[in-house]
């Protein structure tokens, strides 16, 4: 069972974020989570980043993509590389559902 | 109360007079007597007020796991009424803030030069804005995430309305308008003050439980009828906007947007330039706009199928859309071209409501569908944006436990709104769904920050005592329109001031 997203159901407000960085580190906070929004603002284009421990999941809008470590991401900007720097998902291992998923107030989230 | 959960800890104060920056510990005594957020900030006037403060401030709730704690405030003598004034920041801004490293901005005295301020990891620098006066406000956050590297910076902005001292500028969060009806913009312009920036990368403690209660109500919350729904479309309905709009508008809507943590997505993002039903990356750089202000969008509505566009200008400008809604009415202007140009005007500080015989209330434009007395009522006292509708919009006032009466329903909103104020909680939420209660908001901060003297009656006398304290300082400019009172309302705001 992997996290998966449905990428239009997303409205961007992030809880999924700093709910797997309390998982992680035990604070409220973004910096540390295996995900990330990321947002092209004035375009309104956006969706999330999930470091799994395989690989990248892209979960654009238009559909998802899966990066190999290594491989180069087509209109990565600056603000998505601190990603790959973090911890990957590890699905809450001690958790039931994993917290992300129980915090998305709209069901973007689940286990697949 | 102790701080250990829920606070960064930091009071930044900057002096403009002297280019300088100076901090001081967030005060256990002061947030046990006023909490946080706009009352936290109104006392914080207080002790500055020799020298016109701005305060920019966080509640207890901001930024945590609280639904819809996305909200800051923003508290400041309005150029435009006379009196002091919070307003809402209700995006990504104030938790940014907060995670900054800072819970309250204080800023003093005013710049010679233009200026920005740029808040990040615990640290605070003034730099001069040269590069960035005279951008608007579009330009002006490019600029700044450019400058500093990061897509993720967020800003409050000031467009050439601001920088001209225009009475309807607005401060802006972002590329997007706020809740800012009372001039902060051309307040943020008299101090050469363009831009605040911020990013914040700092971690806030929460009380064990805290997550899993927070889970819990918002599901609660989702389970209102109103949540099965999103964007602005319904917003506008339940206020009884013209069908004629909401269809105007669901033709060209993209994806909608919630805040930090929002149950609701309520921000709709209109395409203009582009198809919306177009999921890849758009190739243009500025295809459309997002919506974020209910009174806005209702008051340019006689544009029609222009009003996208022209919004994006009011938007880009720095200028207030209710009130420039009102302005264009006034002078009978629907054409594009024509409106594009009376904007522009207005961004460079000529024209107001009052010389253009525009009904307003203490010089701020009206709400713009429904005069009831609650509705005049809250706008009379001024201390609150009614750019927040001044009514319940996920039911009724009974759905909500309002009172019946005039006065008990203006009670009602403005107690509501200081609690969210005061909170950190969003104000537009909280007329969604009837399960933010004072109560349960109480509930929600003594939760988080293990505060357990934190209750119901606790938070109400701080929201009574923020609001009588609000309206003893500054004299009003402006009055309101005749017969806009009754005896009963004027006897009403009197009480709310006595407290």
């Amino acid at each position: 069972m992997e996290l998966a997203v449905d990428s239009l159901r997303c409205t961007g407000c992030r809880v999924c974020e700093y709910a797997c960085n309390y998982h992680h580190d035990g604070d409220c906070s973004a910096i540390g989570a295996s995900l990330m929004l990321h947002r092209v603002e004035k375009k309104n284009y956006f969706g999330l980043m999930v470091k799994r421990e395989r690989n990248l999941l892209l979960a654009r809008p238009e559909g998802e993509e899966t990066v190999a470590p290594g491989e180069q991401v087509e209109g990565a900007g600056a603000s998505s590389k601190p990603i790959l720097m973090r911890a990957p998902c590890d699905r809450c291992a001690d958790e039931d559902v994993p917290l992300c998923v129980q915090a998305c107030p709209t069901g973007c989230l689940s286990m697949a | 109360m102790e701080l250990e959960n829920i606070y960064s800890g930091k009071i930044l104060l900057v002096d403009l007079d002297e280019g300088s920056c100076d901090e001081e510990e967030l005060d256990e005594d002061l947030i046990g007597e006023a909490i946080g957020g706009a009352a936290v900030n109104l006392a914080l006037y207080r002790k500055h007020r020799d020298r016109d403060p701005v305060i920019l401030g966080c509640g207890p709730l901001t930024g945590t796991f609280a639904p819809s704690g996305c909200a800051g405030v923003v508290t400041g003598k309005s150029p435009v009424t006379g009196r002091v004034c919070h307003v809402p920041l209700v995006l990504q801004t104030a938790v940014e803030m907060k995670y900054s490293g800072f819970d309250f901005v204080v800023i003093l005295g005013a710049s010679e030069t233009p200026v920005r301020l740029w808040l990040h990891d615990e640290l605070a620098e003034i730099a001069g804005a040269d590069g960035l006066w005279g951008r608007d406000v579009w330009a002006s956050t490019d600029w700044l995430r450019h400058e500093h590297g990061d897509d993720s910076v967020q800003a409050l902005v000031i467009g050439p309305a601001g920088e001209n001292g225009s009475p309807l500028a607005q401060l802006s969060e972002g590329y997007w308008g706020s809740r800012d009806i009372f001039g902060l913009g051309a307040l943020l312009g008299a101090k050469k003050l363009k831009a605040v920036a911020m990013r914040g990368m700092g971690g806030l403690e929460v009380a064990d439980g805290f997550f899993q209660e927070a889970v819990r109500v918002q599901r609660e919350i989702r389970k209102g009828d109103f949540f099965q729904g999103k964007g602005m479309g319904p917003i506008l309905s339940a206020l009884g906007a013209d069908g004629a709009l909401v269809d105007t508008l669901s033709k060209r809507a993209h994806r909608s947007l919630a805040s930090h943590n929002g149950a609701y997505a309520p921000y709709t993002f209109l395409m203009i330039d582009e198809a919306p039903d177009v999921w890849v990356e758009s190739k243009k750089d500025e295809p459309g706009l997002l919506l974020t202000d209910p009174a806005g969008v209702l008051s340019l509505q006689g544009l029609g199928e222009a009003m996208p566009a022209v919004l994006r200008r009011i938007q880009r400008l720095g200028l207030e859309p209710n009130a420039c809604g009102a302005l264009l009415r006034k002078r009978e202007i629907v054409d594009p071209a024509a409106a594009e140009a009376a904007i522009q005007e207005l961004a460079r500080g000529i024209g107001d409501l009052a010389s253009a015989g525009v009904e307003s209330v203490y010089s701020t434009a009206p709400w713009p569908l429904t005069r009831s007395e609650e509705e005049r009522l809250v706008q009379a006292a001024g201390v609150f944006s009614h750019a927040v509708p001044p009514r319940p919009v996920g039911g009724s006032h009974a759905d909500f436990a309002a009172p019946e009466d005039g006065t008990g329903r203006a009670r009602w909103w403005l107690e509501r709104m200081a609690a969210c104020s005061i909170l950190g909680l969003c104000p537009l939420s909280a007329l969604l769904s009837p399960v933010f209660s004072p109560a349960e908001m109480a509930r929600w901060a003594s939760l988080a920050a293990g505060w357990e003297e934190l209750d119901e009656e606790k938070l109400l006398g701080t929201c009574r005592r923020m609001i009588s304290e609000t309206l003893e300082l500054g004299e009003p400019s402006g009055s309101v329109p005749d017969g806009w009172l009754s005896p009963d309302g004027e006897s009403f705001l009197r009480e709310l001031q006595q407290g």
